[in-house]
């Protein structure tokens, strides 16, 4: 039995079945998500049929983007600022 | 006189260690490091409700234990996180290390079972002064600065505490720990509570726990990152629950977190900001404050310490064996530390929430438990910071440290992990797993009854959960680009808390340099003049007065002396009549006064 070394590093080569691994399991969970819904859904807009998918991943995407390419300029400096290395 | 039923205070098992261990020689002692853990998971599980031990000393009555639910269930993850930290932290040669987490440690169960603010203090000053010493035992200029910051802005909340104490006590003449009613506006509490918060990190006094944790020792941050906060949530719990600002304030430390963690570079930051976040999960369950958001965060604390333990531990070993976590500096090293990442995706999945795994059970029953107490932005933000938590400690930090779209690394030089760092990784990891997919392991330990038990396993909430943690992952893929890390320092609350002291240092150095210039002048001008007329009296006395009386003796010896060579000049006839003369002379006086 190959160590769990050798597998990552088969698996390293199958990236194309991981993607595809991927998008499927999201089209899964969308569909489920057609048919099964909250019975008592804490904010509304959440009984609606793929809102968590939107709100998972339009959130990511606004806090990715804004915190790297908005807010980090701004306040990003040299390592050593402080001079405590 | 101490005073107890059956009761054995982990606290003393873990002090016995701190002062046994410098008297220590030879290999074996490191065996005795698994002891103090043993007895505390004993301990723990041999204690029941109502157990106490007092204490009366100067006067006051201490309640050193005080064993209730909410004490039990603290102690419980305190003991099998000590255990697990230990093994971990087993290989390390130096002492001090060991002896200041003992210090640590013991300090965070004395806290758990204080029954008085008296008896609390104590140990809440110990743990400052043991988790000092774990960052400053790194041993370099940028630790022991980073330990001396850190230490300054805990001396700071504990006298906030002390304060609060003091004026409590003389408000309620008692030091007992007791609830304060909610939003009581009395200074006391808002004294003692901002003393709670400086050590739960909560936003705007957080930055020392991001500035000091990546900072500490390999093994020391395994223990900071499990003990400091969990106690100050576990004292807000006791003390604050159901104040309205703890929600609100929650909810932004949550979401706060996150936001920070998704532009750092260095993997122990990264999770110091996800401590932040985490806790305000605690923090927001216990504002909110019904049974169940309480539940939800004791349960958030113990499932957090476990999987933040091993995060600490993954990263930990990454620093170890690679010499850096900084994650520009890593990648390609997933078939080269295959099982460091194994075990530090059980904890990544852990804290994001999903499914099997025991950050699902803990963090939905907070956020549910917002939203049926009807505090709906509170759960919203909560969400809002899964999403972040998932970007960046599920999949950021392990894509960036062990492949970041590089080839394997089989050229750099790793250093070889001990069998004890694997081992205290593997009992976190199989608790993490094991609450997640049976979450009795764990529910039936909340302290506080609630009508309707929360149940995690619904076929709604795996739904749920998966598809927000699978559209997060879908956000990073198409944003992986963007959110590569990169080296850099992120302006913190810390650049106001240096402010802060350069202000406090100029207003103690800028009157004393006045001072001192002043003196200086001062000196110059009257005190040089006196001195100098005092030099030129005792000049003059010296020439004048001692040389004076020295000089004249000495020429008064040498006359006398000359005198006498002048009557020493063998003429024996001369001797002969100086004697007789000096004979007559003696005669005479005899005669006349005899």
């Amino acid at each position: 039995m190959p160590g769990l070394d050798k597998i990552l590093l088969e698996q390293r080569n199958k990236r194309g079945f991981w993607l595809k691994a991927f998008f499927s399991i999201l089209a899964v969970l969308l569909v489920c998500n057609i048919v099964i819904r909250p019975h008592h859904p804490h904010f509304g807009v959440d009984a609606y049929p793929f809102f968590w998918a939107v709100f998972g991943l339009g959130v990511g995407f606004v806090m990715v983007y804004g915190m790297k390419r908005i807010i980090q300029p701004l306040i990003v400096r040299k390592e050593d600022y402080y001079g405590d290395i | 006189m101490a005073t107890s039923s059956f009761f054995i205070h982990p606290a003393v098992a873990f002090l016995a260690l701190a002062i046994v261990l410098p008297f220590t020689r030879g290999k074996e002692w490191r065996w005795l490091l698994l002891i103090p853990p043993i007895i505390a998971i004993f301990a723990v599980f041999t204690m029941t409700d109502g157990d106490s031990l007092t204490l009366r000393w100067l006067g006051q009555t201490l309640q050193l234990g005080r064993v209730d639910a909410l004490s039990r269930i603290f102690a419980q993850v305190f003991a099998v996180m000590s255990l697990a930290g230990m093994l971990y932290a087993l290989h390390v040669q130096d002492k001090l290390q060991h002896i200041m987490a003992s210090l640590y440690v013991a300090g965070g169960f004395g806290c758990v079972f204080a029954g008085d603010y008296l008896t609390l203090f104590v140990f809440w000053e110990m743990m400052s002064i043991g988790s000092t010493f774990l960052v400053f035992c790194n041993r370099t200029r940028e630790s022991t600065n980073a330990a001396f910051r850190y230490f300054l802005y805990h001396t700071a909340g504990g006298l906030l505490l002390l304060g609060g104490m003091l004026l409590r006590y003389q408000a309620v003449q008692s030091w007992a720990f007791t609830a304060a009613a909610p939003n009581m506006g009395e200074m006391y509490n808002w004294l003692i509570l901002t003393g709670f918060c400086v050590n739960a990190a909560v936003v705007p006094l957080h930055a020392w726990l991001p500035d000091a944790y990546p900072r500490g020792t390999v093994t020391g941050s395994v223990f900071m990152c499990a003990f400091t906060t969990k106690t100050a949530v576990y004292v807000l719990m006791r003390g604050f629950a159901g104040w309205e600002i703890l929600a609100v304030m929650g909810t932004a430390m949550a979401i706060y977190g996150v936001l920070y963690a998704c532009m750092e570079n260095n993997a122990r930051r990264i999770l110091s900001y996800h401590i932040v976040s985490q806790v305000g999960y605690m923090v927001a369950g216990i504002g909110v404050g019904t049974a169940m958001t309480l539940n939800g965060a004791s349960a958030h604390a113990y499932a957090h310490i476990l999987y933040k333990g091993l995060l600490f531990m993954g990263t930990g070993c990454l620093l170890y064996s690679a010499g850096t976590a900084k994650l520009n500096e890593l990648g390609g090293l997933a078939a080269r530390l295959p099982w460091v990442m194994a075990l530090y995706m059980v904890a990544a999945l852990s804290i994001s929430g999903m499914p099997l795994f025991n950050g699902f059970i803990s963090k939905t029953m907070t956020i549910a438990g917002a939203a049926e107490a009807h505090h709906t932005l509170v759960a919203l933000g909560l969400e809002i910071a899964a999403v972040g938590t998932f970007i960046s400690v599920g999949i950021k930090l392990p894509y960036f440290a062990f492949w970041g779209g590089k080839e394997p690394d089989m050229a750099r030089e790793l250093k070889r992990i001990p069998w004890n760092m694997y081992a205290g990784m593997a009992i976190l990891a199989i608790l993490c797993i094991a609450q997640g997919i049976a979450p009795s392991i764990l529910y039936r330990y909340l302290p506080f009854a609630v009508e309707d038990p929360y149940v995690p396993w619904t076929v709604w909430n795996v739904i749920q959960s998966g598809m927000l943690l699978a559209f997060s992952g879908l956000a990073f893929y198409l944003l992986r680009k963007v959110i590569t890390p990169h080296a850099g320092l992120n302006l913190d609350f810390d650049y106001f808390y240096r402010a802060i002291g350069c202000l406090v240092l100029c207003c103690v150095c800028k009157p004393l340099a006045w001072i001192d210039n002043h003196w200086t002048e001062a000196y110059r001008v009257v005190g040089l003049r006196g001195l100098m007329a005092i030099a030129f009296g005792t000049n003059a006395f010296d020439r004048k007065g001692i040389d004076g009386v020295i000089d004249g003796s000495a020429y008064g010896f040498m006359g006398i002396g000359r005198q006498g060579a002048l009557l020493q000049n063998s003429d024996l006839q001369r001797y002969l009549g100086l004697a007789v003369i000096l004979f007559m002379v003696l005669m005479g006086f005899y005669w006349y006064f005899g």
